[in-house]
């Protein structure tokens, strides 16, 4: 997975041009966008516990050293190992190692944006492990080669038709396009491999530093599965992803569960406090957790964009996006899309990398207003082009679109000087006599303004500017 | 090694939040775990009357239906087991040719003398292995043996913690006799418990067992599950199915007056 501007621009014009897609995720808008408003008003605290969840994970992130330290160390006393990663390479090396030790040859996975992240599955499978993803939907996209286009619903993207095909061709089973026979399908052949499986990879919802748990909510049971069945358990999470007690685990999981999917409590909650104790018969022999780093630390640094690591990924701005609605996930290109990855990619890769990302959103705050934890995106959003309009030292970034620059210093310049204005209006109301109309508009500029009316004609200057008129009435 | 990478992280973070001194201030967690609201909530569950716990349940009676959760209530165990029966024999097996049942081992599951009942069915019931001593662990091969009697069950029997009125959420804490797979792998959940084990809400719980957890007690134990109805997927144009991995329903028996 690549992001840059063309993809973007490709990505997006494949998804519009997609009439399954387009609907299909209008209606995923239509039902959770609406559903998880709802559902902040039923809460019993009412809506205003979005604010206090926001202190609560900002006071988490700002105490993140102490945190960090008193998770390790009680996931240690709890029988577990804590791995630290600075980066991606390092979290994979780690996984592999553990692997290579306990022998593994197949691994089951729970659903986790993290480990697209890292890129964890295709060094499993070049280290000659099997890898199954085992959320229906991530196991749809990866029997279909394709990556992930949401982040909660994974295949979002994908209709029945699809879906029956695929397994007939990689499953060998009776074509079917019922969702219930399709799912029980699923049931069948992954059931093997959850109880084959010699390791259990998972994400991490959150982490309880006060008691030492990690924290996984799901709705199938694969999670359940994952972090049960197989010998080993490795969870990977991103630093930030801590709270401090068990009082503010409540409402970050509730707060969870409805921006995710409009519900009070998805269906299974897992606290997973470290391997087997003797005299249980279930659970792994072995359970690491791998905290990761790879460009957090740099974020933590520079308090205007510090708050993004707030975000405990329920995707609940993905559910609102307009940008989003239009153009998928696929176009985002990365493992984090819709307005939170278009804050943290750039952030995660490079500024200069991911310009079109955090330019493509619209600014319209709907993502701040469904967002569990209330964060303001579209301040970030602005932070991020402003870095890319000057350059940024800190962030290496470059000053991009310069001749944008140029033009508003130009249009500062005659805005401050009438008469200069004046005499620029008037020539271009004359010259634009020359363009390419049709009805009352201008069909076509030219370069390099012509981008502008590729998609869309535009309004001629009037012949007399609305200065003049107000001067001589 | 990971001790000097642990150091390096560490001090990296603690770097970027503008922290000079070396080791760190002190943890001191916010002390948010004891305000007002949770006292007051662990109060309030200690002090619940019959009418408290029958007002609970009619919070259940609303919230069960949401998510798909069975729930039954009874007055006597006898009735309990008649109800769990009457459920076992129109199970299908699912995962093998023979309908089989596998329980915790539970003093509640015993007043409910399920062997005999489900011998008359002429359905085996499977119990976890017991542990000689505390400390004598299992061998893989007895872990193996359950874990298969587990996978092919119909029916799994359990005992919950709790159960959270608000949400139809089942607490199912990890010890020894109280396998988490038998409310995993088998087709079907059956739970039981008594009406004092009931809790409005997270909030209640939570406020529960942090407070027990500061008494030092191992309250949340190696695995705690929360359990809110049969597993279910939308993975598929968004449509709602019941049975993803999990089981695919799941019935909660409460005896009353106890």
């Amino acid at each position: 997975m690549t992001h840059n501007p063309e993809n973007y621009r490709q990505g997006a014009r494949r998804a519009i041009s997609n009439p399954t897609l387009q609907a299909s995720i209008a209606n995923l808008q239509e039902r959770l966008g609406k559903g998880t408003a709802e559902a902040y008003q039923r809460l019993k605290e009412g809506p205003a516990l979005r604010l206090k969840a926001h202190e609560m994970r900002m006071s988490a992130i700002d105490n993140l050293d102490g945190l960090l330290r008193q998770l390790a160390g009680k996931v240690r006393e709890n029988g577990g190992s804590v791995y630290f990663a600075k980066d991606a390479a390092a979290a994979v090396n780690y996984c592999l190692e553990v692997a290579e030790k306990n022998g593994v040859r197949r691994v089951v996975k729970g659903k986790s944006m993290i480990t697209e992240e890292i890129n964890l599955n295709p060094a499993l499978e070049s280290a000659g492990i099997e890898t199954v993803e085992t959320d229906l939907g991530e196991y749809l996209v990866q029997m279909a080669g394709e990556p992930p286009s949401h982040m909660i619903a994974p295949a979002i993207h994908k209709i029945r038709r699809d879906i029956g095909r695929l397994f007939t061709e990689k499953l060998g089973v009776t074509y079917t396009e019922n969702p219930s026979e399709l799912t029980r399908i699923a049931r069948r052949a992954l059931r093997d491999k959850f109880i084959s499986a010699d390791m259990g990879i998972t994400g991490c919802n959150l982490a309880c530093a006060e008691t030492g748990h990690a924290v996984l909510v799901s709705n199938e049971g694969n999670i359940r599965m994952t972090t049960t069945l197989p010998r080993v358990h490795v969870a990977i999470m991103g630093m930030e992803r801590i709270v401090a007690n068990l009082f503010d685990l409540d409402i970050m999981i509730r707060l969870l569960c409805r921006g995710a999917a409009a519900q009070k409590i998805s269906t299974y909650v897992s606290h997973i406090g470290g391997p087997r104790a003797p005299g249980q018969l279930d659970g792994p022999d072995a359970f690491h957790l791998v905290v990761l780093d790879n460009g957090r630390t740099k974020i933590l640094g520079d308090t205007t964009f510090r708050e993004i690591l707030g975000c405990i990924r329920c995707a609940g701005c993905l559910n609102v996006c307009p940008v989003y609605r239009k153009i998928g996930g696929h176009a985002y290109g990365a493992a984090y899309v819709g307005p939170v990855g278009a804050v943290v990619t750039p952030l995660l890769t490079g500024i200069n990398n991911g310009r079109h990302l955090c330019r493509g959103e619209t600014l319209c705050g709907a993502c701040k207003a469904a967002c569990p934890v209330d964060l303001d995106i579209p301040r970030m959003l602005v932070a991020l082009r402003e870095k890319l309009a000057y350059g940024d030292e800190h962030w290496q970034v470059k000053p991009d679109g310069m001749a944008e620059r140029a033009a508003m210093g130009i249009w500062s310049f005659l805005v401050t000087h009438p008469p200069l204005y004046d005499a620029a209006f008037r020539t271009c109301a004359h010259i634009q006599r020359l363009l390419p109309m049709e009805g009352n508009m201008i069909r076509r500029l030219p370069p390099p303004f012509n981008t502008w009316t590729r998609k869309r004609d535009m309004m001629p200057l009037a012949d007399i500017s609305f200065t003049r008129k107000i001067r001589n009435p | 090694m990971a001790e000097h990478n642990e150091q390096q992280f560490l001090s990296r973070v603690r770097r970027a939040l503008g922290r000079s001194n070396r080791s760190g201030k002190p943890l001191t967690t916010p002390d948010l775990g004891f305000t007002d609201q949770i006292r007051s909530a662990i109060k309030r569950t200690r002090n619940r009357q019959d009418a408290d716990f029958s007002a609970l349940a009619d919070i259940l009676k609303t919230a069960a239906p949401e998510i798909n959760l069975g729930v039954e209530f009874t007055d006597t165990a006898d009735r309990m087991r008649s109800a769990m029966m009457a459920r076992i024999e129109q199970a299908d097996p699912e995962w093998g040719d023979k309908k089989t049942v596998t329980a915790w081992r539970h003093p509640l599951l015993e007043r409910l003398e399920l062997d005999a009942a489900l011998s008359r069915l002429n359905v085996p019931l499977y119990y976890p292995p017991v542990a000689v001593s505390a400390a004598d662990d299992f061998s893989n091969a007895e872990c193996d043996e359950f874990k298969t009697r587990a996978a092919k069950a119909t029916v799994g029997i359990t005992a919950a913690d709790f159960c959270l009125a608000d949400t139809g959420t089942l607490v199912l804490r990890n010890r020894p006799d109280h396998p988490r797979i038998v409310s995993l792998l088998p087709s079907i959940h059956m739970a039981a418990m008594t009406m004092n084990q009931l809790l409005l809400d997270f909030t209640e719980l939570y406020a529960i067992l942090s407070d027990e957890f500061r008494q030092g007690m191992d309250t949340v134990t190696n695995a705690m599950t929360f359990v809110s109805g049969p597993s279910k997927t939308a993975d598929i144009e968004a449509t709602l199915v019941h049975g993803a991995h999990g089981p695919r329903q799941v019935c909660l028996f409460i005896l009353r007056g106890e």
